[in-house]
């Protein structure tokens, strides 16, 4: 029994990976329906009274985009909320003394459940793309190929972000609702707000969260290249940051 | 919409995740909220309702609360591939100090744990018994002093946790694997600590007695020479309690083990060595007998027919008798050395025309000694 397959189990068993491919895959199946449907929708929710609701023809893209946006907070709230769940060892002081005595570092013991963690949340990510990409063909046409593999690599790789801050936060605090708050509050508050430092706008993490959506319209610039890299860069850092931190904690 | 291939992946995937969610309500226990209450919110929120529930509300199964087996009659663990006895101590510290702000922590403790045998750590709530385990076990960092070990040192908390999801082999194999090959197998530590019955059982649904149980079996199968073992019988029963002594004492025949407790008459029972730690002081170290010896005043029960006051009245009168104390069935004499008692007494008593029934010195117990010991540095 390695703590790989530990792991592998902590996901299965409880259910979490039901969890996390549940939004992916819901959203990946709903979002393109929805956007086909929308003009139905409103029109039906207006009535036969005064208001004229007028909805252009949904494109392709368009399905692929409502995915890709909505993945961004529901999707992020979940990959978040089962991260926080495996990474604050911590918060279980006796099980943490187990853990901590018996490995040789703890390297070796936080590696298992970051990259176990980053992987299904990635490959959730990526199912619910290739499910928004089936349920757009069949509704709206085929998207733009280049586009959608390339939205959905980088979504996933937002997801591994999204993982990688979460766990420098659990190794910073060492309660599960105090690590997803603080974790959710980076994420949703202090990603768009970095937007206000000079030069950060358009090669930050919030503008890679929304790369995605913008490479159905328009094509890779040298600034997408650029906030992936500061991504990467950013990942790297947390995980890091997150493993020296580790390694002074004291129970 | 007509086309199915349009929405039937999408009604198949949440009519089998709504399913799958009342299966696991049915046949868990819920947490956060009453199973009814989830029931509603899984419906009436779909499919938000049952991701909350599977991430917040999905409680681990519990199993019926079978009493634990006892420990196998033979309670000696099986031989541990070991290098020749080493003739230095386990475990060593010298001045090791740990201050939690003002005088609260460790102060200068110098501990000596033999290579073999049951170190029994006493002391008061807040002593710093638990703070002197972490160190040792390297999960806390002293502020000054040093902290020298010979072998491999695993500690087993007062109230281990385990993963919930994993059955009690696979917990005892993951951490036997973490470790150093050589340790008890799993099936022979589980046996060991009356698990056996329960190997296949997850561990979500231990009682906190299991629980502790399985705890020692983890430590067991590591195959660690230094047990810090922190409270170990704070949740058993009487003859679980008894059952886990005699296993702490058959292990020390083979390990070092430093057992912390409260209930002092268990560290009396097993230990050979004893350690009193008071205000993070270490105020004694040695064997057990010796500070029994060192610290007791020789006392004897007299067992008398009649004339117990007149013994009494004649006794108090010598200034080798500490104290004469009356008892139902004849008086307690402490004196002020066990020469005095051995020979004096019996002659006062004979003197006295006492009828005496039985002469019997009174044992010594570790919790006397350890109120003296306590009170005395105050």
């Amino acid at each position: 029994m390695s703590l790989w397959r530990v792991e592998r189990l902590r996901l299965l068993r409880t259910g979490r990976w039901i969890a996390l491919a549940a939004v992916f895959l819901l959203l990946g199946l709903g979002e393109p329906i929805a956007t086909r449907y929308l003009g139905e929708l409103l029109r039906g929710a207006t009535g036969s009274g005064y208001i004229h609701i007028t909805v252009t023809r949904p494109q392709p893209s368009d399905g692929m985009a409502a995915y890709f946006d909505n993945i961004t907070t529901l999707g992020t709230l979940v990959t978040v909320v089962i991260a926080g769940l495996a990474f604050a060892l911590r918060a279980n002081p006796p099980l943490a003394a187990l853990y901590l005595t018996h490995v040789p570092n703890r390297v070796a013991l936080l590696l298992p459940r970051l990259l176990t963690v980053a992987v299904a949340a990635a490959a959730a990510s990526a199912l619910g793309g290739v499910a928004a990409a089936y349920e757009t063909t069949l509704l709206l046409g085929a998207p733009p190929a280049g586009a959608t593999v390339a939205g959905v690599l980088v979504s996933s790789l937002g997801t591994v972000f999204v993982v990688a801050v979460t766990f420098l936060v659990a190794t910073l605090l060492r309660g599960q609702v105090a690590t997803i708050a603080v974790a959710l509050g980076a994420v949703f508050v202090a990603v768009p707000f970095a937007n206000l430092v000079p030069g950060v706008r358009d090669v930050g993490p919030d503008a890679f969260t929304a790369l995605p959506q913008r490479l159905q319209l328009s094509p890779w610039t040298g600034d997408d290249t650029w906030s992936t890299v500061v991504v990467l860069g950013l990942i790297a850092a947390c995980v890091a940051a997150g493993l020296y931190r580790s390694s002074r904690w004291e129970l | 919409m007509r086309n199915p291939a349009v929405w039937l992946p999408v009604v198949a995937l949440l009519l089998a995740f709504v399913a799958f969610c009342y299966v696991e309500l049915l046949r868990r226990p819920a947490k956060l909220l009453p199973k009814p209450v989830w029931a509603v919110v899984i419906l009436a929120q779909i499919p938000l309702g049952g991701i909350c529930y599977l991430i917040l509300g999905r409680g681990e199964r519990q199993a019926e609360d079978e009493p634990a087996a006892a420990p196998t009659a033979s309670p000696r663990p099986a031989p541990v591939p070991t290098a020749a006895v080493p003739a230095l101590p386990a475990v060593r510290t010298r001045a090791l100090t740990k201050l939690f702000g003002g005088d609260v922590g460790l102060h200068g403790v110098d501990l000596m744990v033999p290579a073999r045998g049951v170190y029994g750590l006493v002391g008061p709530n807040g002593a710093g018994k638990t703070t002197l385990l972490s160190i040792l076990a390297g999960l806390r960092r002293p502020d000054s002093g040093s902290v020298g070990s010979t072998s491999r040192v695993m500690l087993c908390p007062d109230t281990p946790a385990f993963e919930p999801w994993l059955t009690a082999t696979e917990t005892v194999a993951l951490f036997a694997g973490l470790g150093p090959r050589g340790g008890t197998g799993t099936g022979r530590a589980l046996d060991l600590v009356g698990l056996a019955a329960a190997r296949d059982r997850r561990v979500g649904g231990f009682s906190r007695g299991m629980t502790q149980r399985l705890g020692l079996a983890v430590v067991l199968a590591t195959g660690a020479d230094v047990l810090l073992l922190d409270e170990p019988t704070s949740a058993l029963d009487p003859q679980g309690r008894s059952d886990m002594l005699d296993l702490i004492a058959a292990l020390g025949r083979e390990h070092s083990v430093v057992f912390s407790s409260h209930i002092l008459a268990d560290v009396q029972r097993v230990a050979d060595t004893v350690g009193v730690l008071r205000d993070g002081r270490l105020i004694y170290q040695g064997p057990v007998d010796e500070l029994l010896d060192r610290h007791t005043r020789p006392s004897w029960r007299l067992h008398l027919r009649s004339g117990a006051d007149q013994l009494a009245r004649r006794l108090d009168r010598l200034d080798w008798v500490a104290s004469v104390r009356r008892q139902e069935q004849g008086l307690v004499v402490d004196t002020a050395s066990v020469h005095a008692g051995e020979t004096l007494l019996p002659a006062e008593i004979s003197a006295s025309g006492a009828e005496l029934v039985a002469f019997n010195p009174v044992g010594a117990d570790l919790e006397t000694v350890f109120l003296n010991l306590v009170e005395v540095g105050r």
